[in-house]
């Protein structure tokens, strides 16, 4: 099996270009994708100060409300207010994503320099242990680590973080594979510098790009893998609001009150639709692989 | 090309027990001693210490990985911890239920991914090109659990036309079956159709700018007639890639939409067993999914392999 980065995305990219050559549609995503994670981040900082209501408050005589008045978007099963919950939930949603693309990245992007650093032997052999780890897709790992250490947050985190760590050492190596090809890089080899020196100096800030592009696309896998892993009931646990948690309680009501569904749904509609436009808006800025044929 | 082919199946051999160490250690050294877990909190430690003894947890790690492992290879699964059952038959049955469904959302996926994506590409600068791209961006956008849960809302509870969720066997209720099977399929396909849509696009548009169909065209053939003889076939390469690829994300996606709809697939089965610690029988149904994951990567390889001669003597 070779390791294979996602690498049909370039095509999608160019061709997109190719439906309005003006290049707006490309700065359009950006601006789109951070517009909406702006909404995610704003809802989780201004959770922290304030909500509508307390999110983990329990309101007996106040069960299953529809939309409106005092409760802007109702109540839930146990009477706590929709919206407070959904402002909170963002929360979570950003530290799993936050924490898991930092354990992959420090994880992966070391591990796909030295391989792509080195030629031969120890890249093959690093990267049939990559090959190993990309058989285990981060869900599955995380339902494992569930199962052993006990479903929450921080095992969550964990095991998204090292099933994603694979995808960053693929493209970290890939990356580093074309600037070792670089004069400058020759050069930097030639005086005398060893290769600490050049993967820290050289590769790392050359292959930033294509990394911080990852990092986007990661980060609405991990949002939506928390989302899967807590409606599962492997996630996040309750009190604490999360999404996934919302939409699987909700579900036991559909009958009753079904636009309990809809609201942590959009929540998490918007949060990988903004991480998706943002990846793809991302890549045509700083993808070098997408700029040779501008 | 057969040196090829053979160098990837010893390829995919040895990840696969290089896999199965990692399924292996990771359920056994952790906290959550198997013995402990069927006996229950209340056992003495000298009831536990007999129990492992029976279940063979005594042994030195290896010895007991060897043997799992043995056993494995012959199909033996072993016999549950908690109760007490086969594991393999177990596994086998809801494995047959999580194909039926993983491959009928691969063909939903593709029965809308490749219209969808030639009409896009064909009138790309039209509104109806672009409204295509925008509902395949969103559909990107929507979890396929999550579209589960919209769809039992609509279908299930406010129109009441299909079953929220359940399963029937295809031979003694082959309607049912259908009934069962739609809206799980729709869910589980909706993000790949959605992806394979993009691939299509993409692929239709390059393939549109090659020289050959240019002569295609020149030959006389209409734009649309030229794309249908010498496009498509040509445009297909890249897209079985993707399709390939997203299998295996397809087979775990299954797993949280068997949960959305109660079916009784391998994904519930794993998720049951993990509510339960059932240690062996969680070892055998992650291996059965990450043997099939490695399995559908080295299919792709090996079709590749035989569809482009310039990878036949690559790597």
């Amino acid at each position: 099996m070779t390791t294979t980065t996602p690498a049909p995305a370039p095509a999608i990219s160019r061709l997109r270009r190719n439906a309005t050559p003006s290049g707006k549609r490309r700065n359009g995503n950006l601006i789109v994708g951070l517009v909406l994670i702006g909404l995610i981040v704003f809802a989780a900082v201004l959770s922290a100060f304030w909500t509508p209501f307390d999110p983990e408050g329990v309101f007996p005589q106040e069960l299953l409300l529809p939309p409106g008045g005092e409760h802007l978007l109702g109540t839930d099963n146990f009477g706590r207010d929709v919206l407070s919950s959904i402002l909170r939930g963002a929360q979570i949603s950003l530290i799993v994503g936050v924490v898991a693309v930092g354990i992959a990245a420090v994880l992966g992007v070391p591990f796909g320099i030295v391989a792509g650093m080195n030629p031969g032997r120890l890249d093959q052999f690093m990267m049939r242990g990559n090959d190993i780890l990309l058989a285990f897709p981060a869900l599955l790992l995380a339902i494992i680590f569930g199962a052993v250490f006990g479903a929450n947050t921080t095992t969550a985190m964990i095991a998204l973080g090292i099933g994603s760590a694979p995808s960053f050492a693929s493209i970290a190596r890939s990356g580093t594979q074309q600037v070792m090809s670089r004069e400058y890089v020759q050069a930097s080899k030639a005086s005398g510098k060893n290769g600490w020196f050049v993967g820290v100096k050289h590769v790392l800030p050359n292959i930033s790009g294509i990394l911080i592009v990852q990092a986007s696309v990661s980060f609405g896998i991990a949002v939506l893998a928390e989302a899967a892993l807590s409606y599962l009931g492997l996630g996040t646990t309750p009190p604490t609001p999360s999404w996934g948690r919302m939409l699987q309680d909700a579900q036991g009501y559909l009958y009753v009150q079904p636009l309990l569904v809809v609201w942590p749904g959009i929540a998490i509609a918007i949060a990988v639709l903004g991480f998706n436009l943002l990846g793809d808006g991302l890549r045509d800025r700083l993808d070098p692989r997408m700029q040779v044929k501008r | 090309m057969l040196l090829t082919i053979a160098r990837r199946i010893g390829i995919f051999a040895a990840t696969l027990v290089a896999a199965s160490i990692i399924t292996f250690l990771m359920l056994s050294i952790l906290p959550g001693n198997a013995a402990r877990v069927a006996l229950g909190i209340d056992a003495t430690e000298a009831q536990v210490a007999a129990q492992e003894q029976l279940m063979g947890l005594d042994r030195p790690l290896y010895i007991q990985f060897f043997d799992w492992f043995g056993h494995l290879v012959i199909g033996d699964f072993g016999t549950s911890t908690v109760s007490g059952q086969e594991i393999g038959p177990q596994i086998g049955d809801a494995l047959a239920i999580t194909g039926v469904l993983v491959i009928s959302s691969v063909i939903l996926a593709l029965l809308f991914a490749i219209p969808m994506g030639i009409l896009s590409a064909v009138r790309q600068n039209k509104a109806d090109g672009v409204i295509i791209s925008g509902i395949s961006q969103i559909g990107i956008s929507i979890p396929g659990f999550l579209f589960g849960i919209l769809l039992v809302a609509l279908f299930a509870v406010k129109l009441k036309w299909l079953p929220a969720g359940g399963w029937d066997d295809p031979g003694v209720d082959f309607v049912g079956f259908l009934e069962h099977l739609i809206l799980p399929a729709i869910a589980l396909g909706s993000v790949q159709g959605a992806v394979l849509s993009r691939y299509v696009r993409s692929s239709v548009l390059e393939v549109m700018r090659e020289d050959f169909l240019r002569t295609a065209r020149a030959k006389g053939l209409t734009p649309n007639r030229a794309l249908m003889r010498h496009g498509l076939r040509n445009a297909a390469i890249p897209v079985m890639t993707v399709l390939g690829l997203q299998i295996a994300s397809l087979l775990i996606g299954a797993v949280v939409i068997e949960r959305v709809f109660a079916i009784p697939g391998l994904g519930s089965l794993l998720l049951d067993k993990v509510a339960l610690r059932d240690l062996p029988s969680i070892q055998g149904i992650v291996m059965v999914l990450v043997a099939l994951v490695l399995l559908l990567n080295l299919l792709i390889d090996i079709a590749y392999t035989i569809v482009d001669p310039r990878l036949r003597s690559a790597s």
